[in-house]
């Protein structure tokens, strides 16, 4: 994501393969990470990482997650997102009295995850932190808006969401599960036509707007994001241009975005 | 104990003193035979005189005792326990049952102690392992998806799907070890139907979308008192089943509610296969798979089962809903019990 000030994550858990992929995992969306890799001093360590969040484990080797939870709420307003293996559990209870944000199961669901995670944080900073500048137009996630020079356009639900997915993976195919996906996890329950549709009035209002961004269609795989320049450049590419499908043929889609 | 059990009983007494009185009437036809039929008769008479109210005492007592045995018999719940129930009885043969019979009630009991803790020790144990088991499953699912960029689509979705199948799985083991567990461990709490119908659809939003899924709610603005959590299971397995037994593309799912008599039923309705009428009443059963369950996927008819001893616990019902004219597909229903005025109220529901 460019041009933001990452967010920092620390994570308090003692299994190493998992605190390795997770970082990984937080690193590759783009936050950056730090780790506790001793816990006789959880909480000290946890305070002095100056996170903007903390991820913590219950089941820690020294001392329970609950008591590190606790004496971090004593010290501080971090936000705190719980890590537990039970679920329907008083676990989960006596983590939010003690002062968690909220808490999450194991095993992760990624998407599910990500947005606890991103919830956590939104609530947490404030909201003037929440503008992400993108060069051409900028991101108010708060108000599910871009702004474009002066001018700020509101998006619908749907194609706020889907134009977030396209934008954090911008110049790759971002795959039809995936951004049904993401819709589902927001209890937008759309369908396969529906995406489309989606995805269609989505382009209408991006040429609205006159922003110079492209979607294309990769046929039964799903959409990239592009600058309408590199787009063109593409598509002179011989092998780029065997491997896209456009729906533009079609008469729906980029065409309109072009004129 | 009836008179023919305790005649039957008396026949070798009887017999004798039938040989005893016919010795005693040829005897006494051999030395005195003018007079043998009077004394015969008077030997009779002091027969009956100084052994039939023994007879009838005993019988009495007898009779009595075995009678408010059998009645307390019936009347105790763990028959086990009859033991320590027997009636007081001044018979020896009472006195010999009531030792042997707590002796062996005794060791029955220590048997079925050590059963019970067999049972209880396996269930925290297998509990301990679903929870020990989502640490390499997390770490797995994790890697997989650092791994994505290195690997081919096709493989990342199946290797995807895998882990989440693997993961429900493991889930209802946990459920099914709940489900047979004395101990309610559960919490009720007020649920939005829609909250709780959504949160079913995300909890297995990756097997419906890539099996092209339409799902529709409708009528959902209620609130029931139950376990949340054991209701996601419930659904989530309701919509592997909808998922295992499609028959066509898109699969469609609705949910529905309404209200009936004091209750509030959530439907779930798909235009999957269906449940031919003669299998109805057994879709429910452990280990039951249907004529559908042989022909698609290979099931363990466990799911259903479990969700319905879950729901039984919760005190709700689930159940196959009547067929509905020219609908084809499978629908069940969950019934609440529903107080009509407690809606009115605002009452917080749990976050799904």
């Amino acid at each position: 994501m460019p041009a933001v000030k990452r967010s920092t994550i620390l994570i308090v858990e003692d299994n190493i393969s998992v605190r390795r992929e997770l970082e990984l995992f937080l690193t590759r969306q783009g936050f950056a990470v730090k780790t506790i890799t001793q816990f006789d001093n959880a909480a000290a360590d946890a305070l002095a990482a100056a996170a903007d969040l903390i991820l913590l484990d219950i089941n820690l080797p020294e001392e329970s997650g609950f008591a590190v939870c606790r004496e971090i709420r004593l010290q501080s307003r971090v936000p705190i997102l719980v890590v537990t293996v039970r679920e329907a559990d008083i676990d989960q209870i006596l983590a939010m009295e003690l002062g968690a944000d909220d808490y999450v199961t194991k095993p992760y669901n990624t998407d599910i995850l990500l947005a606890r995670i991103r919830a956590v944080l939104r609530r947490s900073l404030p909201a003037s932190s929440e503008v992400l500048d993108c060069g051409q137009y900028k991101l108010l996630p708060a108000e599910q808006s871009v702004q474009v020079g002066d001018k700020i356009y509101p998006f619908g639900r749907n194609e706020w969401l889907i134009f977030l997915s396209l934008q954090e993976n911008q110049g790759c195919i971002v795959g039809r599960d995936q951004l049904m996906r993401r819709l589902w996890n927001s209890n937008e329950f759309v369908d396969d036509n529906t995406l489309s549709v989606n995805v269609n009035r989505l382009r209408q209002h991006l040429s609205d707007i006159h922003l110079d961004l492209t979607i294309q269609t990769h046929r039964a795989v799903g959409y990239r994001l592009i600058p309408q320049d590199s787009a063109v450049l593409k598509k002179e590419d011989p092998q780029g241009s065997a491997a896209l499908q456009t729906e533009g043929l079609s008469g729906s889609g980029e065409k309109e975005l072009i004129g | 104990m009836t008179m023919r059990r305790f005649l039957r009983e008396k026949i070798p007494f009887l017999l004798a003193s039938f040989f005893f009185l016919s010795l005693c009437g040829i005897l006494i036809w051999a030395f005195l035979p003018g007079k043998w039929v009077p004394v015969l008769i008077l030997f009779i008479s002091f027969w009956i005189i100084f052994q039939l109210p023994f007879l009838i005492i005993e019988y009495i007592k007898k009779h009595r005792f075995y009678d408010d045995l059998y009645q307390r018999l019936s009347r105790l719940d763990n028959k086990n326990y009859i033991g320590e129930m027997f009636p007081p009885a001044d018979f020896s043969d009472a006195e010999i049952l009531e030792e042997i019979i707590r002796i062996c009630n005794k060791s029955y009991l220590d048997d079925l102690a050590v059963y019970k803790s067999m049972q209880e020790n396996y269930r925290e144990y297998i509990e301990l392992w679903v929870h020990e088991i989502k640490t390499p499953l997390a770490w797995g699912m994790l890697s997989l998806e650092n791994a994505q960029p290195e690997l081919c689509p096709a493989s990342f979705e199946i290797l995807n799907d895998a882990y989440e199948e693997i993961e429900h799985k493991v889930q209802q083991v946990l459920y099914y070890s709940r489900s047979n567990s004395v101990e309610k461990d559960f919490q009720m709490g007020a649920i939005d139907i829609s909250d709780l119908c959504h949160a079913a659809a995300r909890q297995r939003a990756r097997l419906l979308i890539s099996n092209q899924t339409r799902l529709s709610f409708s009528n959902l603005d209620r609130t029931v008192y139950a376990d949340s959590k054991w209701l996601l299971f419930i659904l989530g397995q309701l919509l592997d089943n909808a998922v295992k037994y499609k028959s066509s593309t898109p699969l469609v799912i609705d949910f529905d509610s309404y209200e009936e008599d004091n209750r509030m039923i959530l439907r779930i309705a798909d235009n999957g296969m269906g449940i031919p009428p003669s299998e109805r009443p057994h879709v429910f059963e452990k280990g039951f798979t249907g004529s559908h369950g042989h022909s698609a996927e290979k099931s363990t008819g466990m799911g259903l089962y479990i969700c319905r001893k879950l729901a039984h616990k919760l005190g709700i019902e689930l159940r196959i809903a009547a067929a509905v004219c020219g609908k084809p597909g499978a629908a069940f229903e969950i019934c609440f019990p529903y107080d009509k005025d407690l809606q009115t109220e605002l009452i917080p529901s749990i976050h799904v």
